[in-house]
């Protein structure tokens, strides 16, 4: 993403010259690190009857993270 | 957010997760609400917490496909974390096998105030945010020891008809994003959600806005967002590629970056005065589960699909 130029940066008083720094460096700066993904290996499921068929199924106990506000999304 | 570096990014965790049960993540504020089988369901388990029935349920529950539970806890932190698992295990155990596989009734229909689905034919775009500051001469990452250092992640949707629509525009030369989409970025995912659960902008608070599109495809604009006192508010600038090809879309980037100032209800301890934030927003196919979480303003659906409201 070939975007945002240090003229932009400046235009809102971020900073006054950023020359080394690239686009996507950033990009990268803002998008999750591997830690912090980290806990998506998991296999989330996001609908708790489809989870609850699944326990039924392969005979295990349901673990459910319930929060305000989607555990796996908004924060 | 703290559980997901805290607890689940931990070995021991994920392996119990992965290998004895069906892990599942909700929202409570439809969950506690919605007036179907799948809410009947939940509060047969929530009823058995601890949790005061007229507020919040949320926490860690562990429970038999039947409903009957097994463990709860609301404590951040593996080790407690850990113990209430195992000790739910244990329960689990003891159980009889009439009790584990058990035949699970129709889902029934959905309550529809409390429960969205992606429309047939839309599409999904990742909305990341994160809290930055000027170190070294760049914009980086706050510290690890700083409150809201983490990245927040909501998502962005649209219906078919909307991807034709910025199609059309595109192939027309370009302009203005339409306004529909100008407010619902404005409004549902220029926000700091870093911290907890953002409120939506109002319309009003929308004071400037501006954000076109090519006949490449390249956005450009920015904005200034300010509540009536002026003690919450975001001003920042838009760069980014947008791409339709055979009325879908096959790209949709943006890097935002402003200053944002204020904390709200649930997002307190912002930095004092007006600080660094960025968004960067990436179309995702919405195969994961996880891409498919609908979007934290479509609490009010009327107003997400037409934020002019």
């Amino acid at each position: 993403m070939n975007i945002l130029k240090k003229t932009v940066l400046a235009g809102i008083g971020l900073m006054a010259i950023q020359p080394l720094l690239s686009d996507e460096a950033l990009v990268k700066e803002i998008l999750p690190s591997k830690t912090e993904s980290a806990w998506l290996s998991i296999d989330w499921k996001t609908d708790l009857w489809s989870a609850r068929e699944e326990a039924a199924r392969s005979g295990k106990p349901i673990y459910l993270w319930e929060m305000d506000g989607h555990p796996l999304g908004c924060v | 957010m703290a559980d997901r570096l805290l607890v689940f990014a931990n070995p021991e965790v994920q392996k119990l997760l992965k290998e004895e049960f069906v892990a599942v993540a909700a929202d409570d504020w439809y969950q506690r609400r919605r007036k179907d089988e799948t809410g009947k369901f939940f509060w047969k388990v929530a009823s058995q917490g601890p949790r005061n029935p007229n507020a919040t349920q949320q926490g860690h529950y562990v429970f038999t496909a039947k409903g009957k539970l097994l463990g709860f806890n609301n404590n951040r932190g593996p080790e407690r974390r850990l113990a209430m698992m195992n000790d739910a295990l244990k329960k689990w155990r003891a159980l009889p096998d009439s009790e584990k596989k058990v035949k699970i009734p129709a889902k029934g229909k959905s309550d529809g105030r409390y429960h969205h689905e992606l429309p047939g034919g839309g599409q999904i775009v990742k909305v990341y945010t994160r809290c930055l500051e000027e170190r070294e001469g760049r914009l980086q990452k706050l510290a690890e020891d700083k409150v809201g250092n983490q990245a927040a992640v909501d998502h962005l949707w649209f219906q078919k008809s909307e991807v034709e629509e910025l199609g059309k525009l595109i192939a027309d030369g370009g302009g203005e994003i339409p306004e529909w989409l100008a407010l619902r970025m404005a409004r549902f995912h220029l926000r700091d959600n870093t911290r907890g659960e953002p409120r939506d902008w109002k319309k009003e608070e929308i004071k400037k806005w501006s954000l076109k599109v090519d006949a490449k495809g390249r956005m450009s604009g920015d904005f200034l967002i300010d509540s009536p006192d002026g003690k919450l508010g975001y001003q920042g600038k838009i760069e980014g590629k947008l791409a339709v090809e055979k009325d879908r879309l096959s790209k949709f980037e943006l890097l935002i970056v402003g200053k944002h100032w204020g904390s709200g209800t649930y997002t307190g301890g912002a930095r004092p005065g007006r600080t660094p934030i960025g968004h960067v927003f990436r179309l995702t196919d919405g195969k994961k589960e996880s891409d498919q979480i609908p979007p934290q303003g479509i609490r009010w659906a009327d107003g997400y699909w037409d934020p002019r409201r």
